[in-house]
């Protein structure tokens, strides 16, 4: 994307001009911003976590300070959590404004970048382009988990897989979205790799090798997905069992303080999604990877909230907006509520887990009728000691008012440093 | 709205929106274009359409778009606009519907409009036909998830659908709606792990086997093992009944029936008896030998006897033929007499024998012993030669080899080796006694020094045979009791002396014994009660030496010819390589003999028993590592073979080489044989030659043909989903003619696997391809959507679409066919009586159900409507799209219908209220007529009983003012006057799926010729001999061409 020039520089990039033959060493020779001395102090997490479709249109706001913070009822179970808490209003993805709704407004939430009508392509969205950047510091760059699997084909001959995938870790290629606790947990415990997964690597290397002489020169730019999948792939292998490099701060866990979770997914939604952020929790107090992204549900979401009461697909709520809906918002909301109490218990240093990670919630659309000219957007947590919670922010008459331009700061919190990303080259004012 | 001619008319019936293929194909009235036509339209574009264009769209198209990203300004020359003839067609389509420009915009003049019309027409018409043929631009593709588990399935044999077990990201679709579209396949480091875990998945279930290696579901020992018990079992059955007994009866019967026929005809007429009885033709000329035999046989005369006199009826054969069984032979299946068959005893021992020689043995336990031979005869002498102790601790010892024991034995039994009572000549290792005599030998008085060599217990043994003096007719059994008691019958085969023990061998004269051995040994031959060990694994194997007990020498000579013969030793030879049984029995030796060494216990005579087996175990063990390591070259041959069966092409040398690269530096690395094969076989499939349809674009500046094996990979994946079969992959490289190609494509279809097709064209091409998880169905409201109407729904589109491929039906069948493929289950749900079963079938006439065609199709019906109720907007969009036209943006703010209609209203009145609104009129007067006239089926696909519905639910009227009435009527309508319509639509999906992308303007010929083919009664093989004869199927674009 001639838009996303600080994408351009991944790693991938890279090995595309220096061609199929090298192997790179896993980021070794990249600095990164903000890396020296870090060590010492506990880093800084990032969590996104998004539900589709908004919220009730007439239910989510904010207003006032700190304790005296007024919540919408949308917003009621963060009410403990008033004061670590930043309410936006009206950040936007101008790019998501042009398209077929749900899945054009889907597909680039995390990147900012046009989507193609034609064929599967946006950009590299903010917390893979990190992972990217700076995820060889853990055992696993990023964890991408999602508590529903994406919808096949197309809605008006887009594909669906832009209303599913809000991470992207190429432009052509949405990240692997885990749905499944126990293979999310394996993402971060597993450590059976062996001489044969490397002679194995190998030799598909040597077969990708020869196989690309024989393609169309745009074909061989299409098999570059392949090629780098097979590199990540080969330096996971290379890292397995690797230790994070030796410094004062040490995780609070070690090694998972609670078993496998059992294959397949739990029958009942509060269940799963608990679970799964549960697993968040585990990968940032066992330092596993600093960047986690937690897809609660599509946007069109199919999911039926029966636990509290709700009678038909969330996407059909969206539209209809009957008082469950606000019941079912309660519910993403009190997901997150979950995670800060369980954060805020986990002490590093002088600081909590809480302190140290930035959690954004973001949605599609401000509410059910495709509306993506504003967004839902809220900050947990304390970034470090780099974000004050208990205000509220309107951006809704700012000049700047996009979404890249808070994952800007967002990355700078991560300890990402760049000049520009997706449409923004700024950072908002005032946060 | 009516303000242009010709080209309008289609344009404007579709209103708003119009599929890019619609413009490119519909326009079919041929523009007369001169030879230099391409340089006229060149000229009129320069001249006066260049310069229209601007003026007309340049306000807001121009340099810098507002609020869109097209410049239509920078299109100098019509070679650059023509360059993207979707903007050209898109310009088309806005235009003629009137949306462009917008209405408060400065409009074109009616002559303005229709000029530009007319180039865009005469262009694309141009265009169209100058690159006709063009394969076009066809992205790198992967395989899909059917793609890789059909193909898994095809390679291995075992439908393991890897896709599922690993969870593999879900296949998304592009170009035509299908999923075999490169551009809308990403690859992540995700999907690749999958791929190499997947790929150790299947090679963790190759099973090797002596010869080459096979697969099976399972990726456990056992579970081969099993699988290999199943085969020979299976075979077995064919051959024996359930307790190894051969088909006797039937046999016999047929000797009866046919004995006419047999009677002097030969190996001939036995041959066709056996076949047209389905006869075992070896079993029966055995038989009829057996029974016609001329040389007298005491024990089969009697047999031979009452089969002559018998009419038809085998009984009173088979009476005779059983009460001689009875006294010849026992078997051992009664309690533990199966564990003894695991601890090497014959399953089936021959009684009565009758012998020169026999090894008499008893278990001695303490130094007292009794040799015994009976009854009494004048004259009579036994020859009791090398009594000896044998088995158990220490060597053979043989008692007259032993000065000390020698004389004790003497003194004790009065008699003396080598000494004859009658002074005749006998070894010297040998005491002779009377026949008759019973000897005691009692060794318990000796120093103990002696007492210790004996090392009882052991076996005691003699090799016992008459004298040469004794009468001829002579006849003795010979008895070595050495036990005092216990032990029990498994421990002690002969603990006590019993006159006429029919297991105890008759001892004749050494000149009688072949002759008087003669009759039983026939009768025997010819009728063994069991032909084989029918349990194979003894009843307790866990107790037993032997996990498997062959036994089956009757069957191999009665019942089977060298093939028969061959196919047996091969599954018992796998069944031993799979279990790698021999190398567990050594454990299992060393385990048993430990438990019973124990000193002094009756249970010890088993440690001195089992012990006969060891070199057996040792010996066997060997051959086993032996025929594994003999095995190997064959393995990697086989995976080789694999490969190129995977890759869809033969290896070159070096592939060759580089395909057992890892398993030879596994090898090297000190791993051994069967992981390294495995790590080697997961290596092919991670291969990206098996993950990538691969292919070499064309040399040159044009396209050209793909080669023979990328044309027999195209063509196994368009009707099959999966890799070319063996046949396929033969004729690959004259696959280009169309002869060979028409037959290929002939038989293919007949296939089973074109169910690849069914699902991933068919149901795709409907929309319901994932009904089974995405139905949209509340299952609260509807209790009566079980999991198996669920499945029956989603399966039927698939069994529909398979009968059509298989049995070659017209393509329009789609539309118009009256028939249904059910199952009960759907059968029930769908009101048709009469079908019983869950298999599916075909069931003809079934209008009056409903059914017949995919507008009949449950699983549509339900999937194009709201979670609790009908939708006639979301039905009616369905056939919109069916009939290829497109539909505009749902435009913003829309307020959506209600899920439960408020009460009193049907659901037919809320959407027309919703109709009322002019800002949703434009749109929904063409889209819910269709759905109405399909309001007699409910949410679920269900005829709805009349009181459910309202006088005139089920009409509708379409925008032209057709009018339609019911299913029926919207069935005669498509059928009808837009068959040609929805014909086309289908034949464009065609095309984009056969092509794997969307179709082009290129494509507008091939289109209206699967049209036509269609339209015609054309059939499924007509239609797609014409797709995989065109160019565009045959050919790979060049290296380098501009795409349009």
């Amino acid at each position: 994307m001639s838009t996303n020039s600080a994408a351009t520089c991944s790693r991938r990039t890279m090995l595309r001009g220096l061609g199929v033959s090298v192997a790179l060493p896993w980021l070794e020779s990249l600095p990164f911003a903000a890396a020296a001395n870090a060590a010492d102090r506990p880093p800084t997490r990032t969590l996104v976590t998004f539900t589709g479709m908004g919220f009730h249109s007439n239910h989510w706001w904010a207003k006032g300070e700190g304790a005296k913070m007024e919540l919408g009822p949308c917003l009621k179970p963060l009410e403990p959590w008033r004061e670590r808490l930043v309410f936006l209003r009206g950040l936007w993805n101008e790019q998501a404004n042009n398209g077929v709704i749900h899945c054009m407004q889907t597909g680039n939430m995390l990147s900012g970048a046009p989507m193609s009508k034609t064929e599967v392509r946006t950009g590299v969205s903010f917390d893979q382009l990190m992972a990217q950047r700076m995820g060889d510091r853990t055992r696993i760059p990023s964890l991408v988990l999602g508590c529903e699997g994406p919808i096949p084909g197309l809605q008006d001959g887009h594909p669906l897989l832009y209303s599913s995938h809000i991470s992207w870790s190429t432009a052509v290629s949405p990240t692997w979205t885990e749905t499944r606790p126990a293979l999310a947990f394996d993402q971060l415990f597993r450590t059976d790799r062996n001489k044969g997964d490397r002679r194995v690597v190998d030799a598909v290397l040597e077969d990708a090798k020869s196989l690309r002489q024989r393609l169309s020169v745009s074909d061989q730019q299409r098999f570059e997905e392949y090629l780098g999948s097979v590199h990540e792939i080969e330096g996971r292998i290379k890292r397995a069992g690797k230790e994070p490099a030796a410094g004062g701060w040490k995780p609070s866990l070690t090694a998972p303080d609670r078993p496998r979770p059992a294959d397949g997914v739990p029958a009942e939604i509060p269940d799963y999604w608990k679970l799964m952020n549960d697993i968040v929790l585990l990968a940032f107090r066992t330092d596993s990877t600093r960047i986690a992204t937690l897809k609660y549900c599509n946007d069109g979401s199919i999911l039926t909230h029966g636990h509290v009461g709700a009678k038909d697909q969330h996407h059909q709520m969206a539209h209809t907006q009957p008082k469950e809906l606000v019941a079912v918002n309660q519910f993403f909301m009190s997901q997150l509520a979950y995670l800060c109490e369980r954060m805020a218990e986990v002490k590093e240093g002088d600081r909590t887990l809480l302190d140290n990670t930035t959690v954004m919630h973001c949605s599609s659309m401000l509410h059910g009728n495709h509306d993506a000219k504003q967004l839902p957007v809220i900050l947990l947590g304390g970034a470090g000691g780099k974000l004050r919670g208990g205000r509220v922010l309107d951006y809704l008459n700012a000049p700047n008012r996009r979404m890249c331009s808070l994952f800007l700061s967002l990355m700078d919190w991560g300890g990402l440093e760049l000049d520009r990303f997706g449409d923004s080259t700024a950072r908002l004012t005032g946060l | 709205m009516n303000r242009l001619p010709a080209p309008r008319r289609v344009l404007s019936c579709l209103g708003v929106g119009l599929v890019l293929i619609a413009v490119l194909t519909a326009w079919r009235t041929p523009t007369a274009v001169s030879a230099d036509g391409a340089d006229d339209l060149t000229q009129w574009y320069a001249k006066q359409i260049q310069p229209l264009l601007v003026k007309t769209c340049g306000k807001c198209h121009g340099k810098m778009p507002k609020g869109n990203d097209l410049d239509l300004t920078n299109f100098t020359t019509a070679k650059a606009i023509l360059a993207k003839p979707r903007v050209v067609a898109d310009i088309a389509e806005r235009l003629s519907a009137g949306d462009m420009p917008p209405k408060d915009a400065p409009q074109p003049s009616e002559a303005e409009r229709k000029q530009l019309l007319d180039w865009i027409k005469a262009a694309l018409d141009a265009e169209a036909a100058a690159r006709a043929g063009d394969p076009g631009p066809v992205t790198l593709r992967r395989l899909s998830n059917a793609e890789y588990d059909n193909a898994i399935r095809d390679l291995t044999g075992v439908d393991m659908r890897p896709t599922r077990a690993r969870e593999f990201p879900a296949d998304s679709v592009g170009g035509e709606g299908f999923a075999n579209v490169g551009e809308a396949m990403p690859v992540t480091p995700g999907l690749v792990e999958r791929y190499h875990q997947a790929a150790r998945d299947v090679a963790a279930r190759a099973v090797l086997l002596p010869k080459g290696f096979r697969f099976s579901p399972s990726p456990d020992r056992p579970t081969w093992t099993a699988e290999a018990l199943e085969s020979l079992r299976g075979f077995h059955a064919r051959h024996a009944g359930p307790k190894g007994d051969p088909p006797l009866a039937a046999h016999l019967s047929a000797t009866l029936r046919h004995r006419d026929k047999l009677t002097g005809g030969g190996a001939a007429a036995l041959a066709k008896v056996a076949a047209e009885e389905k006869l075992n033709a070896t079993y029966l000329a055995a038989l009829w030998a057996g029974l016609n035999g001329k040389t007298a046989s005491p024990l089969l005369d009697p047999v031979r006897e009452k089969w002559r006199a018998a009419t038809t009826d085998p009984a009173p054969v088979l009476a005779a033929i059983k009460a001689t069984q009875e006294q010849l032979f026992l078997d051992r299946y009664k309690k533990n007499a199966v564990l003894a068959v695991g601890n090497g005893f014959p399953a089936w021992e021959e009684l009565r024998r009758v012998v020169a020689t026999e090894r008499v043995e008893g278990a001695a336990r303490e130094p007292l012993f009794r040799l015994v031979a009976v009854p009494a005869q004048p004259d009579t002498f036994v020859v009791w030669d090398r009594l000896r102790l044998e088995g158990g601790d220490g060597p053979t010892l043989v008692l007259a080899e032993h000065e000390e024991l020698r004389k004790a034995v003497e003194t004790a039994s009065g008699l003396k080796f080598g000494q004859h009572p009658k002074d005749r000549p006998v070894p010297k290792s040998a005491l002779v006694t009377a026949a008759g005599a019973e000897v005691v030998i009692d060794l318990r008085k000796l120093p103990a020094p002696l007492q210790k060599a004996l090392t009882l217990p052991r076996f005691l043994r003699a090799d016992v045979s008459l004298d040469d003096g004794s009468p001829k007719t002579a006849s003795v059994q010979a008895f070595l009791i050495a036990a005092t008691g216990g032990g029990g019958a498994l421990a002690e085969p002969v603990a006590q002396a019993t006159p006429g023990d029919p297991r105890a061998a008759q001892i004749v004269h050494p000149s009688a014994a072949a002759e008087r051995a003669k009759p039983a040994a026939e009768f025997r031959a010819l009728f063994p009660p069991a032909v084989l060990f029918e349990p194979i694994v003894p009843r307790d194997a866990q107790g037993s030496l032997f996990m498997f007990h062959r036994e089956d020498e009757p069957l191999r000579r009665l019942l089977l010819d060298a093939a028969g013969r061959a196919e047996l030793d091969r599954l018992w030879s796998e069944l031993q390589f799979v279990s790698e049984q021999a190398l567990a029995t050594p454990r299992m030796y060393d385990e048993i003999v430990q438990y019973y060494r124990k000193p002094n216990d009756g249970a010890r005579v088993m440690f001195f028993y089992l012990q006969q087996f060891e070199e057996r175990v040792k010996r066997e063990e060997e051959e086993l590592r032996t025929a594994q390591v003999a095995a190997e070259p064959g393995h990697l041959e086989a995976l080789l073979a694999f490969a190129a069966r995977a890759w869809r092409r033969p290896l070159t040398a070096d592939e060759r080489k580089a395909v057992l690269g890892s398993y030879h530096a596994d090898r090297k690395d000190g791993v051994k044989h069967d992981p390294a094969f495995r790590s080697a076989l997961a290596r092919v499939l991670s291969s990206p030659w098996f993950l990538y349809r691969a292919e070499q674009p064309a040399p040159g500046p044009r396209w050209r043909p793909v080669s023979g094996d990328e044309l027999a990979t195209r063509l196994s994946f368009l009707l099959w989903e999966s890799v070319p079969d063996d046949e396929l992959r033969a004729k690959a490289a004259t696959l280009h003619e169309p002869a060979v190609m028409e037959q290929q494509l002939r038989r293919m279809l007949k296939d089973g696997r074109t169910r690849g097709m069914a699902e991933e064209f068919g149901a795709r091409w409907l929309g319901v391809r994932d009904f089974a998880t995405n139905h949209g169905r509340n299952l609260k409201h509807f209790p009566e959507f079980t999991p198996a109407v669920r499945d029956a729904l989603a399966e039927e589109p698939v069994r529909f679409f398979e009968d059509l491929l298989t049995n070659d039906r017209p393509v329009a069948d789609v539309l118009d066919a009256d028939a249904v493929v059910v199952n009960d289950v759907l059968a029930r749900h769908y009101g048709i009586p009469g079908v019983k079963g869950p298999e599916w079938r075909r069931v003809e006439k079934v209008a009056a159900y409903g059914r017949g065609g995919v507008l009949g199709f449950g699983a549509v019906l339900a999937k194009q409507s709201a979670a609790a109720r009908t939708s006639p907007v979301k039905r009616g969009a369905w056939v919109v799209q069916m009939l290829g036209e497109r539909l505009p943006k749902v435009p913003p703010d829309v307020p959506p219908l209600p899920e439960s209609p408020p009460a009193g209203l049907s659901v037919r009145e809320i959407t027309e209220r919703h109709r009322k609104d002019p800002n949703c009129a434009g749109c929904h007067s063409r889209i819910d007529p269709y759905g109405m006239a399909l309001e007699r089926f409910d949410a679920l696909g269900r005829l709805r009983p009349a009181r459910e519905l309202k006088p005139g639910d089920t009409k509708a009227t379409l925008r032209d003012g057709k009018e339609l009435d019911d299913f029926a009527g919207l069935r005669k309508y498509l059928a009808g006057p837009r068959r040609e319509d929805v014909l086309r639509s289908l034949a464009q999906k065609l095309t984009g799926y056969a092509l794997g992308r969307s179709v082009q303007l290129s494509d507008r010929k091939l289109i209206d010729e699967l049209t036509k083919s269609m339209a015609g009664g054309g059939r499924w093989s007509d239609a797609l001999l014409v797709i995989v004869r065109s160019e565009q199927f045959r050919c790979i674009r060049p290296e380098a061409v501009a795409s349009p």
